[in-house]
């Protein structure tokens, strides 16, 4: 896997909690959690030009089970963001190219499939931060699609006859996205990465935070990204 | 009424570290880091922890330390697996402790594979208490191993890779039949789990310490399982 610019991983944890300790309705769209979604890619554009990778993990492969309505409110928050961010006519924008990756994209509404293709679409020729959304992704669910997939390819002879030659470089090809983390950012106080990018995380750095995703703020990513600065990464050595 | 984790992962750092501070050679840091281990295996069967994975050596760590050092541990261990094999006054058979190492093994001195065989087959009846060392291992490799050997499985007819699924990966994992750690202590203030069972790890709750590992005390554990008994373990529903 290429390392080029940093690439980061946002596990956006809290919104639940943000809403029933904010007395939202049961019919809440998650609108303040977008909002802080667009708020860190233009922080990150206008301050972090070393940031050149952002991994949000929208929702999961177990989220998908939840109840209805919170199903839905994720899936609008989804909506919402794209929604935001497409319209988002300052420069900044035009240099954020989306992408979705995870499963379950046939038991999405089609207001948000359309949605998707759109920004997709839109957005593919911008350079400078990419952008890659979540959705029904699960880790252990990321890795068993590889090596189905890769075994597939092996069955096809598509891929290289001899077996001895599958390093992992060849494995990484399977993967949803193939770039390691350098940092992990979990919010709402859990301490646990509950298999986000699991195989991408091998030596990412991990900052907890006891925010509620919605109230995260700007200035606790500076601190974090200055906390990351000082941190030795040995890699093992 | 406290939950007690059944199996706790230990990440041990900060050996060399410590023993820097103490200006002494890095490397003599490893001998107190071992006695350590032995007397947290007391610890944990008094508190009733079964299982416990440390992470010895890791697969970058034998590319990229200093070849004293590895001698240096290479030789530690040998001194410990033999005193194992021999004494009957040993902790393992004391505690009734069954003994597994797992990673690349393969890549360890010839001797050292052989005492590890031993000690394996030593301590195989016992089920009191497991302790399992990763040594010589990496989770990418692991997971790459095992998606190679399944790839070489369905295209010599053995499995469909409509077949493929978590329970097949898994059962191709050097940590096959071990169950999952529900929590995972890292020591020496690093917060990055650097390759260590990223996929068996997916739910485990994060524990990270600030001291050197020959710096842990019981009540270092004590305060560990206190607080995995209060985290809210939502299993990512």
């Amino acid at each position: 896997m290429a390392r080029k610019g940093l690439h980061i991983g946002i596990i956006p944890d809290g919104s639940r909690r943000w809403g029933r300790k904010n007395l939202k309705p049961p019919t809440w769209n998650g609108m303040e959690s977008g909002e802080r979604v667009k708020d860190m890619l233009m922080h990150i554009l206008k301050n972090y030009p070393e940031i050149t990778e952002v991994t949000i993990w929208a929702m999961s492969t177990e989220n998908f089970q939840r109840s209805g309505t919170d199903k839905k409110r994720v899936l609008s928050l989804i909506e919402n963001l794209l929604d935001k961010l497409m319209k988002e006519k300052t420069v900044h924008m035009k240099k954020i190219r989306v992408s979705f990756f995870g499963s379950k994209f046939d038991e999405i509404p089609q207001s948000l499939a359309g949605a998707i293709k759109h920004s997709v679409e839109l957005t593919k020729d911008n350079e400078k931060l990419k952008l890659n959304i979540g959705l029904g992704y699960g880790g252990k669910y990321e890795i068993v699609a590889a090596a189905v997939n890769l075994a597939k390819k092996i069955n096809e002879r598509s891929l290289i006859k001899n077996l001895k030659g599958i390093s992992e470089k060849v494995f990484e090809r399977f993967l949803m996205v193939p770039r390691p983390l350098d940092l992990i950012i979990r919010t709402g106080g859990e301490k646990r990465l509950s298999g986000f990018m699991l195989y991408q995380a091998e030596y990412a750095e991990l900052f907890f935070s006891d925010t509620l995703w919605p109230d995260f703020t700007t200035r606790e990513f500076d601190s974090i990204m200055e906390e990351f600065r000082n941190r030795e990464r040995r890699y093992g050595k | 009424m406290l939950q007690i984790p059944q199996h706790v992962g230990i990440i041990p750092d900060g050996n060399r570290r410590l023993a820097r501070r103490l200006m002494k050679q890095p490397w003599k840091g490893h001998e107190w880091g071992l006695d350590k281990i032995r007397t947290v295996m007391d610890w944990a069967k008094e508190l009733g922890v079964r299982v416990v994975t440390v992470y010895l050596l890791s697969l970058e760590n034998i590319e990229k330390r200093p070849k004293r050092e590895l001698k240096y541990i290479y030789d530690l261990t040998r001194r410990e697996l033999s005193d194992l094999i021999k004494n009957r006054d040993h902790p393992a058979h004391k505690n009734r402790t069954r003994v597994r190492f797992f990673g690349r093994l393969d890549l360890l001195p010839e001797d050292i594979q052989e005492l590890i065989r031993m000690t394996m087959e030593k301590t195989k009846n016992y089920s009191d208490n497991f302790l399992n060392l990763a040594m010589a291992y990496g989770g990418r490799q692991e997971i790459v191993a095992a998606a190679k050997k399944i790839a070489a499985d369905a295209s010599e007819g053995r499995l469909k890779p409509e077949e493929i699924s978590e329970a097949v990966l898994r059962a191709n994992f050097w940590t096959n039949g071990f169950p999952d750690p529900d929590m995972i202590i890292r020591t020496g203030g690093e917060k990055r789990m650097s390759n260590f069972l990223p996929f068996q790890a997916t739910y485990s709750e994060l524990v990270f310490i600030e001291k050197f590992w020959p710096e842990f005390e019981k009540e270092d554990l004590v305060a560990a399982i206190e607080e995995y008994g209060q985290r809210q373990r939502r299993f990512g529903k």
